[in-house]
């Protein structure tokens, strides 16, 4: 059964400062969607402007996680000109844009699978240990 | 058609009328016009599907991303034109699960994405690809409420398992479809539906092609 949905919340500093949400429940899906990004726009509204969800303990992520997701995403884009309409759009159709400020850590096959089907591998950036992902913001 | 918005409840019922509405809309647009084209030949009536399939997942896509984009709501979408005279089947995958085509011999291909969900990013680009449905081929699509149905002790019916299931021949897309029911049941045992489940056969009569 799933386990309790948590986050537990850590400050990483690489270039820039990262918040890291250690999503510690086993499933995101429509019973947990809404503290992810209740939690997220938390963390945003006190100055985060860069995060990664490390989703080692996450098995299943249902179509609402993903809109937690994309939710979040949006509001971490920034306004520049390296995250412009029309930069993102052509990145995304060439594999060169994925988000500078979301990025995920150690997401299981399953949920790298629900991704790829749904096409948010697209524009989130995965990576398999807390160091590199740090390092890469 | 197959679609599958995501979220529960009625906010995202309200999104899935939406989505039939501008589909529908967008389709009828360069489908089904009162007026009767000139007989044309089997090519330029694929090309002419080809651009309904093309402008009905855009114009949707494009609909629902720039004129809700803060609500953050998509769908997974595969939409197929089927040639019944032919078996030629022209189709567009907006993030959904994979349908497949299902021969004599088990699985003969599956329709995997040919883009992303739709409503997430406005001028995405969908693939519009083309398979075959042969005589005695089965087309089967289905939404993740199949494969992530789960039984009492929380675990999920999977894709492996479907898979398994497809590898025995089927005389019919309703035996399919009964199969697959039959077997989800005995996963589910009673336990809460968490997930609304669909499931569409469409069957190729056996024979000569034609």
């Amino acid at each position: 059964m799933a386990s309790e949905f948590q986050i537990t919340i850590s400050q990483q500093q690489g270039r820039v400062p990262v918040t890291v949400f250690h999503i510690e429940g086993d499933v995101i899906d429509v019973n947990s969607y809404e503290q992810l990004e209740a939690q997220a726009r938390t963390a945003f509204e006190a100055g985060a402007r860069n995060l990664l969800l490390d989703m080692t303990k996450v098995k299943y992520i249902s179509s609402a996680g993903l809109r937690a997701l994309h939710a979040i995403f949006v509001m971490l884009r920034a306004d520049t000109p390296s995250e412009s309409d029309e930069t993102m759009k052509k990145g995304l159709m060439d594999g060169s844009f994925k988000s500078p400020h979301l990025k995920l850590l150690n997401p299981s096959p399953a949920v790298l699978e629900t991704l790829r089907v749904m096409g948010f591998d697209m524009f989130l950036e995965v990576h398999r240990n807390l160091k590199d992902a740090i390092a890469s913001f | 058609m197959m679609g599958d918005v995501c979220g529960k409840g009625v906010g995202a019922a309200l999104f899935m009328t939406l989505f039939r509405i501008r589909i529908r809309a967008s389709a009828n647009v360069t489908h089904f016009t009162d007026s009767v084209p000139p007989p044309a030949a089997a090519e330029s009536a694929l090309v002419d599907d080809e651009a309904t399939l093309k402008s009905t997942i855009t114009l949707t896509n494009n609909y629902v991303a720039r004129t809700h984009r803060r609500a953050s709501m998509f769908a997974s979408l595969f939409l197929g034109l089927l040639n019944p005279a032919t078996g030629s089947l022209l189709y567009v995958n907006g993030g959904h699960e994979a349908p497949l085509i299902l021969g004599p011999a088990g699985v003969k291909t599956y329709l995997e994405p040919t883009g992303p969900v739709v409503g997430i990013f406005p001028n995405m680009e969908f693939k519009i690809q083309q398979a075959q449905l042969d005589p005695g081929d089965i087309l089967l699509a289905f939404t993740d409420g199949v494969t992530d149905a789960l039984n009492p002790a929380g675990e999920m019916f999977t894709r492996e398992r479907l898979a398994g299931l497809l590898e025995q021949p089927f005389l019919s897309a309703s035996a399919l479809l009964q199969q697959i029911e039959t077997d989800l049941r005995a996963h589910v045992a009673g336990a809460d539906q968490f997930d609304d489940i669909t499931i569409m056969a469409v069957g190729r009569t056996p024979g000569p092609a034609g």
